[in-house]
């Protein structure tokens, strides 16, 4: 029984009269009524508010500058450790410290950031005396540890103890780099 | 669950213990090391002070000082006193590093803040003594 009012469109229409069913494309033509989003719900899909298309992937994750800056931390110490092998002792658990931060951050992050996506080139030769590539490490540690906390203080409260972590983590080495 | 007040407390107690603690190494220690022992000392004033402030503004308890503390190990000589002073700083950034998830904004930044300058003069503690490696990954979590 129809609601007494309604309107009865071709779209709507489920009485189809012999031999003039509509067919699909016709339908979409129409205007994609509500009628229709049974029959076409395939070629819909797509237009879900909440599932962007395969056209549109989803943003990246708001920590990918924090995860590249621990990339680049981690690509720095491999490249003085291979400048200078006195350097080892100091510089290996700082150099371990940002690899597990590395892996921490991944492990969380939505989407996951594709591991080819931080291959850096291998790291240009570092150049300069032992007292040279520390400078340049700390200068490198304090920046990215300004960086942290800036994204600690605006990230979500579920990440920010492992982004605070990461700040003061770095920040400590800049005093054993002193 | 644990409120903002309640982290607030536990760094307010924290912070407490660091100023005895600092009190009674630094006779301990070479000039350098009391010099380094007295700014310490000052900035767990400054944090103590603070701390005071907002939880008034949260209308909560403020924890009073203890007349004393049980000090971990005995304080005979210049390694203990920077052992102590090591592990008073791990510990009030245990307190401050368990706040950050409780707090949003300024007040985010400000217990980062007095996180990370406890990690650090830790890391300067351990420095000092010989310790190495003097840094953690994640400095005052537990088990670390």
């Amino acid at each position: 029984m129809r609601k007494t009012g309604a309107v009865r469109t071709r779209v709507n229409d489920h009485s189809w009269p012999g031999g003039s069913r509509p067919n699909r494309r016709a339908l979409l033509r129409a205007g994609g009524a509500a009628a229709a989003a049974g029959l076409t719900a395939p070629a819909l899909a797509g237009c879900d508010l909440l599932s962007p298309g395969p056209d549109a992937p989803p943003p990246p994750d708001a920590l990918t500058g924090l995860l590249a800056g621990t990339h680049g931390l981690v690509a720095a110490y491999d490249a003085a450790l291979a400048a200078d092998t006195t350097l080892t002792a100091l510089l290996t658990p700082l150099r371990d410290t940002h690899k597990a931060h590395a892996a921490a951050l991944d492990a969380i992050m939505s989407p996951k950031p594709s591991p080819s996506a931080f291959s850096l080139p291998s790291a240009a030769p570092v150049g300069g005396d032992r007292k040279a590539i520390l400078a340049s490490l700390r200068t490198a540690e304090a920046s990215a540890a300004k960086q942290a906390a800036e994204a600690c203080v605006s990230t979500t409260t579920a990440r920010a103890v492992l982004v605070g972590e990461i700040a003061a983590a770095r920040a400590t080495h800049v005093e054993v780099l002193a | 669950m644990t409120t903002l007040a309640e982290r607030l407390q536990t760094a307010l107690a924290a912070e407490h213990s660091a100023i005895y603690a600092y009190g009674r190494l630094g006779v301990l220690l070479d000039n350098a090391g009391r010099k380094e022992a007295r700014a310490g000392e000052e900035a767990h004033r400054t944090r103590r002070d603070a701390l005071l402030v907002r939880l008034a503004e949260l209308k909560a308890e403020a924890p009073v000082a203890q007349a004393g503390y049980a000090l971990p190990f005995p304080l005979a000589d210049r390694a203990a006193a920077l052992k102590l002073a090591a592990y008073v700083e791990d510990g009030v950034a245990v307190t401050w590093r368990a706040a950050l998830a409780d707090a949003e904004g300024p007040l985010r930044r400000e217990v980062l803040a007095a996180y990370t300058d406890a990690a650090v003069r830790g890391t300067r503690w351990r420095k000092r003594a010989g310790v190495t490696p003097a840094t953690t990954a994640y400095p005052g979590r537990k088990g670390q």
